[in-house]
């Protein structure tokens, strides 16, 4: 199970989201190998631990630590009991999809274990540092990654161009009830596009005409209801990969310009080659 | 046993865009006079066969979906969890070789005007929840995934015991941070089977539910042995 920033202990965990043991720490160093095709992944890394009392806990075999993973797309969570600070964790049979959470938990693991960190903040009475069986001594920060194929999906993927005569000349319009992403546009400029499509400046499209498309695309994502639509899937999976969270705050312009890598910057480019 | 297929995102789009134009096709005709053509045969490099679908009876009710449940687990044991998930695997088998199953069980007597939403619901898997609860065969395969992890020397017993009531269906499969955690899972499961009461008392599972979620917040179970996961059971059951 993972340890959320906002659960609430009756007892001093350290962690990077409370102040029970002041500047000590307790996170682990993370790499991230996958070969989405086979749906195969390898989880490597190491964890840190400054606190000589919680390593004594561990030491003496009263505290376990472990690995958590959680993959709720393939109905997956496991807790990896490690036997040193390194670890390498390998799922070859496809059991991670999505987003999947990976966090460092150190429990007892008997009854009776005293937490005895001279770290430890001194508002904690004495009755508070004897834990149970399965009491959180320390919890890492969740570290995340984006399993499976959908975020290495090109976004071009997620448009489709219509031809629609009832569009005003130059005008497009987005619409985001299907599958992919339409941009309805009339004939005459369906054909102009069109041929820009197969030409060496079609990353011109990218700012002109993608960019407010994501745009709306995430300003639609802000509210349920396209979740089951593949443009919704393909930029959500995108945006975990990218680490951006789509919400009443999120700059919409940034947020668009990350997913299509900066798209603004290849005008220069265009303009170089055509200088030539 | 041949290749699994599963559709190309073109065919996929064409098909969710366009489910009603195709009422037709969902109630009567299918669409094998559209699969030979386009891209609804791409092969997964596992192979299945196929036959034992057309044994899936439509009929409602535990029996049925439990017998369902494993027929499909079976049939298409060699899916991955990952390759589970994906929509387009689930469209073709609900479209081509799963058709008669889905109907049946799905549209026979369903009013017109709500044909095209049961349709959206029950032969596309886009999301995870429509993966899992929803969609006709994906449903199944989860069932029978789920339950075999959870016990997997008998998972017909835990499909049983998981299938028996929808409330114990949602908390233990729809309420996936309870589900996932095995051990914790295979102590419920095995109480179950032990305790007719709460194998029949919708109001009991539900005070037991409420009183496992109490006392487990926050605690890391899974260091548990055996016994005392199952007296920690017995006890929020109490």
């Amino acid at each position: 199970m993972l340890i959320r920033p906002t659960t609430a202990f009756a007892h001093p965990v350290l962690s990077p989201h409370t102040d029970d043991y002041g500047d000590r720490i307790f996170d682990i160093s993370l790499e991230v190998e996958e070969a989405p095709e086979a749906g195969e992944v390898v989880l490597s890394g190491h964890y840190v631990l400054d606190d000589d009392a919680v390593e004594e806990l561990i030491r003496s075999s009263q505290a376990t630590v472990g690995i958590v993973i959680e993959s709720l797309e393939t109905y997956f969570q496991r807790f990896v009991p490690l036997s040193g600070t390194t670890f390498t964790l390998e799922f070859k049979r496809g059991e991670l999809r999505g987003r999947v959470a990976i966090q460092a938990i150190i429990a007892a693991a008997e009854d009776g274990a005293v937490l005895r960190s001279p770290h430890i903040a001194p508002d904690y009475p004495d009755h508070t540092r004897a834990l149970q069986a399965g009491h959180v001594v320390a919890a890492s920060s969740i570290h995340w990654f984006e399993a499976g194929l959908d975020k290495l999906l090109p976004m071009e993927s997620i448009f489709r161009l219509i031809a629609n005569d009832e569009m005003e000349d130059g005008m497009f319009q987005i619409e985001l009830d299907t599958e992919a992403i339409q941009i309805e546009v009339n004939r005459k400029l369906y054909d102009t596009i069109y041929g820009i499509r197969g030409s060496s400046i079609r990353d011109i499209l990218l700012p002109s005409l993608f960019l407010p498309a994501v745009m709306n695309a995430l300003d639609a994502m802000r509210t349920s209801g396209n979740e089951g639509l593949r443009w919704h899937r393909v930029i959500e999976a995108r945006c975990s990969n990218e680490g951006i969270t789509i919400d009443a705050n999120t700059d919409l312009a940034w947020a668009a310009q990350r997913l299509l890598e900066g798209p603004v910057g290849l005008l220069g480019t265009l303009f170089n080659e055509e200088d030539k | 046993m041949s290749k699994l297929l599963y559709v190309g995102q073109q065919t996929a789009d064409f098909l969710s865009d366009n489910v009603e134009e195709h009422l037709n096709r969902y109630m009567e005709s299918g669409f094998e006079d559209l699969e030979p053509s386009g891209d609804w045969r791409i092969p997964l490099s596992i192979e299945a066969d196929l036959t034992p679908l057309e044994e899936l009876t439509p009929d409602k009710g535990r029996d049925a979906e439990v017998q369902n449940s494993m027929l499909v687990g079976l049939t298409l044991a060699s899916l991955t969890p990952s390759l589970a998930r994906e929509n387009r695997v689930w469209i073709r088998l609900s479209h081509i070789e799963g058709i008669a199953y889905a109907r049946e069980r799905w549209l026979r007597n369903v009013p017109q005007e709500r044909m095209a939403q049961a349709i959206r619901t029950h032969f596309f898997a886009s999301t995870w929840t429509q993966c899992r609860d929803d969609h006709a065969l994906s449903r199944l395969w989860w069932n029978h995934h789920i339950a075999s992890a959870i016990q997997p020397d008998d998972p017909e017993q835990a499909l049983r015991l998981i299938l028996s009531r929808a409330d114990i269906r949602s908390n233990l499969i729809e309420r996936a941070r309870v589900g996932t955690r095995l051990p914790l899972a295979r102590a419920i499961v095995k109480r179950l089977e032990r305790d007719a009461r709460l194998a029949a008392s919708e109001s009991a599972f539900r005070n037991f539910m409420k009183a496992l979620n109490i006392r487990a917040a926050g605690a890391q179970l899974e260091m548990w042995d055996e016994e005392r996961m199952d007296r920690f059971i017995e006890q929020c059951a109490e």
